[in-house]
C-alpha cells in the first residue's frame, strides 16, 4: 500500500463518517430525544412500540 | 347486585387482532417488573415512584402461544391526571392517543399492602366498562405486614378475575397468563352507584360529550364523572378540549352546584371512598397489632436529619472508593491492550495516512473512551443497587429539607439523581412535577448534575492531576466528590435564583410514599449495567469513532511542510487553527488551543473531550510504542516549555466540565421537553457562561496564590 492510495483510502473514510455524522444529526426522529444513548427505553422496547399502531 | 345499564355481561371478545392490554397501577407497585416478566424484555424498573414516565410497548404471549400485546403505563393515583405523565396513562385509557390503540383490556396491578388505597384507581378504571384484570402484587410483603388479603372475596366483590401475585418472584406469572388468554373475561360486577342528586349532572353530561365530542358511551360516562370531580375541565380535557355545548353544560352543573352551596364534586369523591371502604374492611383482615417492621427501624437511621446525611456521604463516598479501586485493574487491562492493537496495526501496515488513521483516529479516540468502561459500569452497579433497595427514595426524603429552602419541589428529587446517570433520562422524569414552573426550574438545573459523561474527563484530569504513586486514595475520593458536590450545589443554587427572579412560585410541598426496603433484584442491577455497557460501547463504536476519524483529519489536514514536527502539523491543521482562534477566550482559564480543540468537539458530548485528546495527544507523540493519554498529558507543554496540565488547569478544566452544557443530546431533549428553543438556548448560555466564570476564578485565584 503506498502513501498516495493510503492518503485517498483515509479520505474515503473520512468524508464517509462525516456523511454519516451529518445525516444522522440532521435525520428528523419519529420520537425525538435521546435515541437510546441514555437507555431511558430498551431498543427492544422501541421496537416493540412501533409495531402497535391505531386501528 | 343489579348490573348498570351501561355495562353487558356479554363476552368480550378481542377479535382477530393481536388484543391490546393497558398495564396500570399507582406508582411503584410493581408495573415494569410485572411488565419485564410478561414480556421478556429490559424496561428500567426501580424500588421508588416515578420510573415509567412514558408509555411502553412489548409483546407478550398467552398460554396458547398467542401473541398479546402489553402497554406499560406511568404510575398514577387516580384518573384525575396532575402531571404529564400521569396525563400519558388517562389520555390511552379514555383513547385520546392518536398514536396509540384504545386497549381492548385492563391488565390493574395493585400493592396488597396499601389495598384501600390503590383500589381507587381500580375504582375509575372499572367505569371504562373494559374488561379488566386485577393482579394483586407483593402478597409476600403483605403477608409479613401481618395482613391477610382474601382474593377470593375481593374477586367476588368486584366481579373481575383477581390473581395473586409476586412478580419481583415471577410467582402467580402462569395464572395471569391464563387469565389473560381468556376470550371471554367478564365485565366488572359495578360496585358503585353515583349518589343520586349527580346522577342526572353525569347523564347529560355524558350524554353531550357522546353528541357532541363524538366520545364512545362508556368512555363518555367516565369522562363526565372525572369533569365533575374536578374544577380545572381545562386540564381534564387535556389535549382534546371540550365541545362549546358540553363546557355550557358543566359550567351550568358547577354554578347551579356553586349557588346551592353543596360540595358535590366532594360528595361523589367521598361515595367512592366509601364504597372503597367497604370493600377494604371486608377483603384485608389484620393478625393484630404490628410493631414497627423492619423498613420502620432502619428508616429511623437513614432517615435521620444527622445519621441520614452521615449514611448518605458514606453511600457516596464507598461508591467512588470502588471506582479508582475496583476498576483498576480492569481499565489497565483495556488501556494495555489498546496500545498493543494500535501497535500491532503499526507493525503491519506501512507508514501512510491510512495507518495513522486506524492509530491514532480509531484505536486512540475510540480506546481512550472505552478504557473508563469498568468505572462507568461499578457507577451503574451502585446506582441499581440503591434504586432496588428502595434507599433511593430516603436519599429524596433528607434531601428534601435542603431542596425546599432553595424552593426546588420535592418531586425534583428523583429527575435530579437520575441526572447523576444522564441528564436525559432526568429531565424526561420531570413529567412527574405537576407545576409547570417547577418542572421547568428542574430541567434547567438537572444538567448541572455530574453525569456518567463527566466521569471519564473528571477521571483522566485527576490522572494528570494526582499521579498513583505520590498521591493517596482518599485524595483523589476527595476531589471526585467536591466536583460531584460542586455540580449539586450549583443546581440548588441556579434552582434558587431561578425561583426567585424568572420563575417565581410558592415553596412547593412534596409528598413522597416510602417504598419497602426490599433485598437487591441483582438480577435487573445485573442487566441494567449490561445494557448500559452496550450503550457506551455503541456509542463509542458509532458517535465517538466519527468523530475521531473526522477529528483525525482535521488535525491531520492541511499537511505541513515535510520536515515539521508532530507539533507544528498539529498547530497549523484545521483544528489547530480552531484552537488557537479559541485560545483567547480560554487562556485566562489556563487552557491552551490543544485543550480547545477539546472544548470545541466536545460540544457534541462531554466524553469526546477524551477521545480528542487522545487522538490529539497521540498525532503529537513521535514514539513508535503509544503512551498512556494519561502519560502524553504529563508531557505536554506551553511553546515556552512550562507545563500544560498543571494541577490548577487540570482543577479549572474540571470545574468547567462541571457546569458546561456540552451535550447536543440534552439540548434536543430540553427544546422536545420545553416545546422550543428559548429555554434550551438560555440554559445553554448560563451553563457555559458559568463554566467560564467559575474557571476564570479558580485559575486566576490559584495563579495569584502562586500555584
Amino acid at each position: 500500500m503506498n502513501p498516495q492510495f493510503q492518503s485517498f483510502a483515509a479520505l474515503v473514510v473520512v468524508a464517509l463518517a462525516a456523511a454519516w455524522l451529518v445525516r444522522r444529526s440532521l435525520a428528523k426522529k419519529k420520537h425525538p430525544g435521546c435515541g437510546g444513548d441514555c437507555g431511558c427505553a430498551s431498543s427492544e422496547v422501541k421496537a416493540a412500540a412501533a409495531k402497535i399502531a391505531r386501528p | 347486585m343489579a348490573l348498570p345499564s351501561h355495562i353487558s355481561a356479554a363476552p368480550v371478545s378481542a377479535g382477530s387482532r393481536t388484543p391490546v392490554y393497558a398495564l396500570v397501577g399507582n406508582p411503584n407497585c410493581g408495573k415494569s417488573t410485572l411488565f419485564n416478566a410478561l414480556t421478556g424484555l429490559k424496561q428500567k424498573v426501580g424500588n421508588y415512584p416515578g420510573v415509567t414516565v412514558e408509555k411502553k410497548v412489548g409483546t407478550a404471549y398467552s398460554q396458547h402461544g398467542q401473541p398479546i400485546t402489553v402497554i406499560d403505563l406511568p404510575g398514577t393515583y387516580s384518573l384525575a391526571a396532575r402531571s404529564p405523565d400521569e396525563a400519558v396513562t388517562r389520555d390511552v385509557l379514555l383513547g385520546r392517543r392518536s398514536d396509540t390503540a384504545q386497549p381492548d383490556r385492563i391488565l390493574c396491578i395493585v400493592d396488597a399492602t396499601n389495598l384501600e388505597r390503590n383500589l381507587y384507581l381500580v375504582h375509575q378504571i372499572l367505569d371504562l366498562g373494559r374488561p379488566v384484570i386485577l393482579v394483586m402484587n407483593m402478597m409476600d410483603l403483605a403477608a409479613e405486614a401481618g395482613l391477610n388479603v382474601r382474593v377470593a372475596r375481593l374477586e367476588k366483590e368486584l366481579g373481575i378475575p383477581v390473581i395473586a401475585c409476586e412478580a419481583v418472584n415471577g410467582k402467580g406469572l402462569v395464572e395471569l397468563r391464563v387469565a389473560m388468554s381468556r376470550s371471554d373475561l367478564p365485565l366488572a360486577r359495578h360496585a358503585w352507584d353515583v349518589p343520586a342528586p349527580i346522577a342526572p349532572a353525569v347523564s347529560e353530561l355524558a350524554a353531550s360529550l357522546v353528541e357532541h365530542d363524538r366520545k364512545l358511551p362508556l368512555i363518555a360516562r367516565a369522562e363526565a364523572l372525572l369533569l365533575l370531580t374536578d374544577q380545572d375541565s381545562v386540564r381534564v380535557a387535556g389535549s382534546t378540549p371540550l365541545s362549546p355545548r358540553t363546557a355550557e353544560i358543566l359550567h351550568g352543573w358547577q354554578q347551579r352546584w356553586a349557588a346551592e352551596g353543596t360540595d358535590w364534586a366532594g360528595t361523589l369523591v367521598n361515595s367512592r371512598y366509601e364504597a372503597i371502604g367497604r370493600i377494604a374492611s371486608e377483603v384485608v383482615l389484620r393478625a393484630g397489632t404490628v410493631g414497627p417492621s423492619l423498613s420502620d427501624k432502619i428508616d429511623a437511621v437513614v432517615t435521620h436529619a444527622v445519621w441520614g446525611w452521615l449514611v448518605l456521604g458514606c453511600v457516596m463516598t464507598l461508591l467512588f472508593i470502588s471506582i479508582f479501586t475496583l476498576a483498576q485493574a480492569p481499565m489497565d487491562w483495556i488501556g494495555t491492550h489498546t496500545a498493543l492493537l494500535a501497535d500491532w496495526v503499526k507493525s503491519r501496515m506501512p507508514e501512510g495516512d491510512l495507518r495513522d488513521l486506524i492509530t491514532d483516529g480509531a484505536i486512540g479516540g475510540v480506546g481512550s473512551v472505552v478504557t473508563f468502561l469498568p468505572q462507568i459500569l461499578i457507577l451503574f452497579f451502585f446506582i441499581g443497587l440503591l434504586e432496588s433497595t428502595g434507599y433511593m427514595a430516603r436519599a429524596a426524603f433528607i434531601m428534601d429539607r435542603l431542596m425546599s429552602r432553595v424552593g426546588l419541589n420535592g418531586k425534583s428529587f428523583i429527575p435530579l439523581l437520575s441526572s447523576y446517570a444522564c441528564a436525559i433520562p432526568g429531565i424526561m422524569a420531570t413529567r412527574t412535577i405537576e407545576d409547570a414552573k417547577d418542572r421547568l426550574v428542574t430541567i434547567l438545573v438537572a444538567p448541572l448534575m455530574s453525569c456518567s459523561a463527566r466521569l471519564p474527563v473528571y477521571l483522566l484530569m485527576i490522572a494528570a492531576l494526582l499521579p498513583n504513586d505520590r498521591v493517596s486514595l482518599g485524595a483523589k475520593v476527595g476531589i471526585m466528590l467536591l466536583m460531584y458536590a460542586l455540580g449539586t450545589v450549583g443546581a440548588f443554587g441556579f434552582a434558587w435564583l431561578f425561583k426567585r427572579t424568572l420563575l417565581k412560585g410558592a415553596p412547593p410541598l412534596m409528598i413522597m410514599e416510602l417504598p419497602p426496603y426490599r433485598l437487591p433484584g441483582l438480577k435487573d442491577v445485573a442487566l441494567q449495567m449490561l445494557e448500559r455497557a452496550g450503550i457506551f460501547l455503541r456509542r463509542a463504536g458509532t458517535v465517538i469513532l466519527g468523530i475521531s476519524i473526522v477529528l483525525w483529519f482535521l488535525a491531520a489536514y492541511p499537511k505541513a511542510p515535510a520536515g515539521a514536527t508532530p507539533t507544528q502539523q498539529l498547530a497549523q491543521s484545521f483544528a489547530g487553527r480552531a484552537g488557537h482562534a479559541l485560545e483567547p477566550v480560554i487562556k485566562p482559564l489556563g487552557f491552551d488551543w490543544q485543550i480547545g480543540i477539546g472544548l470545541i468537539s466536545s460540544f457534541a458530548a462531554r466524553e469526546v473531550f477524551v477521545s480528542t485528546m487522545g487522538v490529539v495527544f497521540n498525532a503529537e507523540s513521535s514514539e513508535e510504542n503509544t503512551a498512556p493519554l494519561r502519560d502524553a498529558l504529563k508531557a505536554a507543554r506551553w511553546p515556552d516549555g512550562r507545563v500544560l496540565f498543571t494541577p490548577l488547569v487540570c482543577l479549572s478544566l474540571m470545574v468547567f466540565y462541571v457546569f458546561a452544557m456540552q451535550c447536543m443530546s440534552t439540548i434536543a431533549v430540553v427544546k422536545r421537553e420545553t416545546n422550543g428553543w428559548k429555554w434550551p438556548v438560555f440554559q445553554t448560555l448560563y451553563m457555559t457562561g458559568t463554566a467560564w466564570v467559575l474557571s476564570f476564578i479558580v485559575y486566576q485565584t490559584g495563579h495569584a496564590l502562586g500555584f
